[in-house]
C-alpha cells in the first residue's frame, strides 16, 4: 500500500546521499538555496561534492551593461562564500563559467587555490573576458587532478606555469593556448599518466609534438606557424579538424582510428599534409574534404602512400560524388575494406559542370572485392548522380555487399 | 535473440506478495539480483520486500525495454557486419524518447522509483530518476519547489528570515 506514510513530504525522506546526488545535479547557486525549503535541507548543500559557478545564473543579457560591476561583485561574493562553507573532505569537480566579454575580476586566482584546497578530480574553468589571470603555479603542481579543462577564450591573458606534476591527469583540454616547446614539455614530462589531450583553437608555434603514453589526440581549430610533426606511437585514436597547418604523421603503430581533414588552404602541388603515411596501420578512416582542390591534394598523397592494410570502415565526407577516380584510389589502396561511407556534400555554389557519365571514365582497374560488405551513401541532393555513383561501384566491383543511401536534407542556413 | 523457452525464468515477489515472472536477462538487469544469483545460481525466487508491486511492474517495464532495446541493437550489427550510425542514432533517440514517456509520473512516484532503484542498483534508471529529480528543481523558487515536492516547511519565518539573511549572496537575483 502506497500511503501508509503519515505526510506528503516523500523527497525528504529519501537518504542523504540520494537527496546530494540530486542536488549535484544542479548548478551551484540552485543548490544553495535549498537550504531554505525546510530544516531537513538546511546544510545537505555543504555536502556536495560538486561545485558549478555559472555567471549566468547573475548576469543575463537583458540587464543592462553599465551594472555589470555590480553583478560581478555579487557574483563574486557568492564564489567566495560558497568556498568557505564546505563540509565534504574532498571536492569530485570544481566548475567555473565566467563570461560576457565587459566586466574585469581578478578574484578567479583565488577561486582557483581554493578549488585545489579540497583536491578535486576534476577542474573545468571556461573564462571569456578581457582579462589576465595569474594561474597559480599549483594549478599544475596537483596531484588529484584527473580530468582539466582550461578554456580561455576572447582576450584573456595568462602567465605560462612554471612547472608541471600532475601524477593522475588522464584527460587535458586546453583551448585558446599558445602551444609551444616549453609547454609540450612540461606536459609530457609532468603528466605520467596523461591518456587524452585535446587542443581547441590553439596557436601551435611547437615543431613536434611526441609521447609514447598519450593515446587520444584531439586538434581543432588551430593556428600555426610551422610545419608540425606529430610522432606518438601509443596513440590510438587522433582527429584533426582543422582548415589551417601543416602535419606530417610520424610513427602512429598504435593507430586504429583517425578523422583527419584535407583543406585546399594552400596550393597545390605543394603538399599540406604529409598525413596519409602515418595512418597505413588504422582500422577506421575518416576524411573530410573541405574546399575545391582538397580532392587534388588528397589523391596525390593517396598515389604516393602504401596500402592501408588494416583498413576496414572509410568514411568519406565532402563533394566527391562524381570522382570516382579518387574512389577508385581508395579501393585499390585498401585491401580489406569492410564498409565504405560516401557522406557527399553539395558545393555552395553549384559548379557549373555537366555530371560526367560512366563512360568517361578512365580508371581500367579490376578490384577484386571479398571484404566490402557495406557500402553507405549519404547525400543531400541530385538522386540521378547517386544512381550513377551506384552504377559505376557496380561495374567496378566484383561483389558489394549491401548498399544503403540516405537522403539527408542539410539545415538551412 | 528470440527468447528461447530454454531462458532461465525467475519469479521477483513484491513487498504486498505479488509475483513477478521476468527472464534471467532482464532480472541481472538490477545488480543486487545479479550479485545473488552469482552467489547462489540455483535461486529462482526472490522476495523484494523493499518494493510494492505497482513500483516493481515500472521497474520491470523498465529492464524490459532497455534488454529488448541493447538485443534490438546487437542483432542489427550482427546482421550488417558493423552498426549503421543513423540506425543507431535513432534507436538512441527512441530509447531516450521512452524514457522520457516513462518519466511522466507524479512526485511520489518518482521517489519510490528512485528509492527502488537505489535499492535494486538498476544504475541507469537511479540516473534517469535522479535527473528527473533535478529537473523538477531546476529553475524554480524555493517556494516553487516546496508546492512541487509537497516539502513540509518546518522553519517558522523568523528562522527562514534569518538563514536568508545569514547566506544573503544565495539568494541575489539576476534581474
Amino acid at each position: 500500500m502506497k500511503n501508509v506514510k503519515m505526510h506528503n513530504d516523500w523527497i525528504s525522506d529519501l537518504h542523504d546521499s540520494l537527496l546530494i546526488h540530486i542536488l549535484s545535479l544542479l548548478k551551484t547557486k540552485q543548490a544553495v538555496q535549498t537550504c531554505v525549503l525546510s530544516k531537513r535541507w538546511r546544510n545537505l548543500w555543504t555536502y556536495i561534492p560538486r561545485r558549478y559557478f555559472d555567471f549566468a545564473d547573475f548576469f543575463s543579457d537583458d540587464v543592462d551593461y553599465d551594472d555589470i560591476k555590480e553583478y560581478d561583485m555579487k557574483f563574486e561574493r557568492f564564489v567566495t562564500a560558497v568556498l568557505q562553507k564546505q563540509d565534504t573532505p574532498v571536492l569530485d569537480s570544481f566548475k567555473l563559467v565566467y563570461d560576457n566579454r565587459d566586466g574585469e575580476s581578478n578574484a578567479i586566482t583565488e577561486w582557483i587555490l581554493c578549488a585545489l584546497n579540497w583536491k578535486p578530480r576534476i577542474l573545468d574553468i571556461y573564462v571569456d573576458r578581457y582579462l589576465m589571470i595569474d594561474l597559480p603555479d599549483l594549478l599544475f603542481d596537483c596531484k588529484s587532478l584527473e580530468k582539466m579543462t582550461l578554456q580561455f577564450e576572447g582576450f584573456v591573458y595568462y602567465k605560462p606555469f612554471k612547472t608541471g606534476n600532475l601524477p593522475s591527469l588522464k584527460k587535458l583540454e586546453l583551448s585558446n593556448w599558445k602551444i609551444d616547446d616549453y609547454l609540450i614539455n612540461i606536459l609530457m614530462s609532468g603528466c605520467p599518466v596523461l591518456e587524452d589531450l585535446t587542443l581547441s583553437g590553439c596557436t601551435v608555434v611547437t615543431h613536434i609534438i611526441s609521447s609514447n603514453k598519450l593515446k587520444h589526440l584531439f586538434i581543432d581549430d588551430f593556428y600555426f606557424r610551422e610545419r608540425i610533426t606529430i610522432s606518438i606511437p601509443s596513440l590510438s585514436s587522433l582527429v584533426i579538424h582543422s582548415e589551417k597547418g601543416r602535419i606530417s604523421l610520424m610513427n602512429m603503430s598504435s593507430l586504429v582510428m583517425a578523422r583527419v581533414m584535407f583543406f585546399s588552404y594552400f596550393t597545390f602541388p605543394n603538399p599540406v599534409h604529409d598525413i596519409l603515411k602515418g595512418l597505413s596501420d588504422v582500422t577506421n578512416l575518416e576524411i573530410i574534404l573541405s574546399g575545391g582542390i582538397a580532392k587534388a591534394i588528397l589523391k596525390h598523397e593517396l598515389s604516393n602512400c602504401a596500402t592501408f592494410k588494416n583498413l576496414k570502415s572509410l568514411h568519406v565526407d565532402g563533394y566527391m560524388i562524381e570522382d570516382f577516380h579518387l574512389i577508385a584510389l581508395f579501393l585499390q589502396h585498401t585491401p580489406n575494406l569492410e564498409k565504405l561511407t560516401l557522406r557527399h556534400r553539395e558545393p555552395h555554389p553549384l559548379p557549373d559542370v555537366k555530371p560526367r557519365t560512366s563512360k568517361n571514365f578512365p580508371m581500367k582497374i579490376t578490384i577484386k572485392r571479398k571484404h566490402l560488405q557495406l557500402v553507405e551513401i549519404i547525400y543531400e541532393a541530385n538522386h540521378e548522380r547517386v544512381y550513377q555513383l551506384v552504377k559505376i561501384l557496380h561495374i567496378y566491383l566484383k561483389s558489394i555487399g549491401k548498399i544503403y543511401m540516405h537522403l539527408e536534407i542539410p539545415l538551412a542556413l | 535473440m528470440a527468447r528461447s523457452s530454454t531462458e532461465n525464468m525467475i519469479t521477483l515477489m513484491s513487498s504486498d506478495g505479488e509475483e513477478f515472472m521476468v527472464t534471467e536477462k532482464v532480472a541481472r538487469e538490477c545488480t543486487t539480483i545479479r550479485n545473488m544469483l552469482e552467489d547462489d545460481c540455483v535461486i529462482t525466487n526472490i522476495p523484494l520486500p523493499n518494493v510494492t508491486s505497482d513500483i516493481l511492474s515500472m521497474v520491470i517495464e523498465y529492464c524490459m525495454e532497455h534488454v529488448a532495446a541493447a538485443e534490438k541493437a546487437a542483432a542489427e550489427t550482427a546482421e550488417k557486419g558493423s552498426s549503421s550510425a543513423p540506425a543507431a542514432a535513432k534507436a538512441n533517440k527512441d530509447l531516450e524518447e521512452w524514457d522520457k514517456a516513462f518519466m511522466n509520473v507524479d512526485v511520489y512516484t518518482l521517489c519510490d522509483l528512485i528509492l527502488a532503484a537505489n535499492y535494486l542498483n538498476v544504475s541507469g534508471l537511479l540516473d534517469l530518476t535522479i535527473q528527473t529529480a533535478a529537473n523538477l528543481i531546476k529553475g524554480k523558487s524555493p517556494e516553487q519547489i516546496r508546492k512541487t515536492f509537497h516539502i513540509q516547511n518546518d522553519l517558522s519565518l523568523e528562522e527562514e528570515e534569518k538563514i536568508r539573511s545569514q547566506t544573503p549572496w544565495a539568494f541575489e537575483k539576476s534581474e
